[in-house]
């Protein structure tokens, strides 16, 4: 008889334990507890190293910035600061496209195809170059690093414009036709791989719109500046810690 | 039996009035936990019923499979495998058998 009650006490405690886990447990709001998966976690902590080299490059613009600051501030201690601005100017002026420039690179001719039998499923729509492969060929130009681009001598500028203008495309606002030579200057191995590589868009385009591309790697590639000024009508400068 | 649920309500007035509260990342082992103490719980009545009740082997299932699955939970965690699923499964699974035995005793 002793034994059954001292069992008793001990159910009766050890019931009472976890009806306190219970309650506990139920006082918890567990909406905000959800299960997290192992694919969450990755892609968090891929994130958060993404955000660290985000900041990694911040810091390192911030250093190259502070670099600029001092060799501006040295020329104005020498009273001389018209030389630094005046490279400054005319890296600003190469780099929108307000100069000549050459280097090496890659000439692209882009020309209409030789097809002349059309089929049902081959229409002449299909056989023509379109303003959206110059925009995608310029674009891929661009990705593997092109630091000038012309088209049919017509520079791409920041503002520069490619357009559907009927049988003609227009840039910089004027028409320029089929065959289209693009010069880029650039890594002329990268820039070629781009176009004409195995998986380069201009192999898509001859593959299966049966367009003529040609390209060809050249060391001394010429592009000539954009001869008209860009007026502002609409943009206003910030000032500096605005 | 009466013990047993006089005891849980006990505990929850308990629980409700005292003022214990833990991290919230810990609220899985707890939850496993319970279930591994209702399983002892349930054990224990049946054993009552059936006369085979001995309070070391109550005491040391109730803490153990307690303790046991809220390792396993603790485990799986680390692994990124649910590990805690395994104890659910047993537990669960003894606590209605439990259960059935009970009741085929109190409706005979």
């Amino acid at each position: 008889m002793k034994k059954n009650i001292f069992s008793s006490i001990a159910v009766l405690i050890l019931s009472i334990t976890l009806g306190v886990l219970l309650s506990s447990q139920f006082k918890n709001d567990l909406d905000e507890n959800s299960f997290v998966s192992l694919n969450s976690i990755v892609s968090l902590k891929n994130e958060i190293l993404k955000n660290r080299d985000e900041i990694e490059s911040i810091r390192k613009s911030i250093n190259s910035k502070k670099d600029e600051l001092v060799k501006l501030e040295a020329a104005h201690d020498k009273g001389d600061i018209s030389k630094v601005l005046i490279d400054e100017i005319d890296k600003l002026k190469t780099l929108t496209g307000f100069e000549d420039v050459w280097g090496p690179g890659i000439y692209i001719t882009v020309a209409d195809s030789d097809e002349t039998n059309y089929s049902e499923y081959s229409q002449e729509y299909y056989d023509i170059v379109h303003d959206i492969y110059l925009t995608n060929i310029i674009n891929e130009l661009k990705i593997e690093g092109a630091e000038a681009i012309s088209v049919n001598g017509q520079r791409i500028m920041p503002t520069s414009e490619i357009n559907c203008g009927g049988p003609v495309i227009r840039i910089n606002k004027r028409s320029i036709t089929n065959p289209f030579i693009i010069k880029a200057i650039g890594d002329p191995k990268k820039l070629y791989n781009a176009i004409s590589g195995p998986n380069g868009y201009g192999t898509f385009l001859k593959e299966y719109y049966n367009l003529n591309i040609k390209t060809q790697i050249s060391d001394y590639i010429y592009i000539s500046k954009h001869d008209k000024d860009i007026k502002f009508d609409y943009v206003i400068k910030t000032k500096e810690g605005e | 039996m009466l013990i047993a649920i006089l005891g849980i309500l006990i505990g929850v007035l308990l629980g409700v009035f005292l003022p214990i509260t833990y991290s919230l990342s810990y609220s899985t082992y707890i939850s496993v936990a319970i279930l591994a103490c209702m399983d002892s719980v349930f054990g224990g009545i049946r054993a009552n019923i059936e006369n085979t009740f001995n309070t070391k082997i109550f005491i040391s299932g109730f803490f153990g499979n307690a303790i046991l699955a809220a390792l396993l939970a603790y485990i799986g965690d680390r692994l990124g495998v649910p590990l805690y699923y395994a104890a659910i499964f047993a537990f669960g699974s003894r606590l209605f058998q439990n259960f059935a035995i009970i009741r085929r005793h109190f409706i005979k």
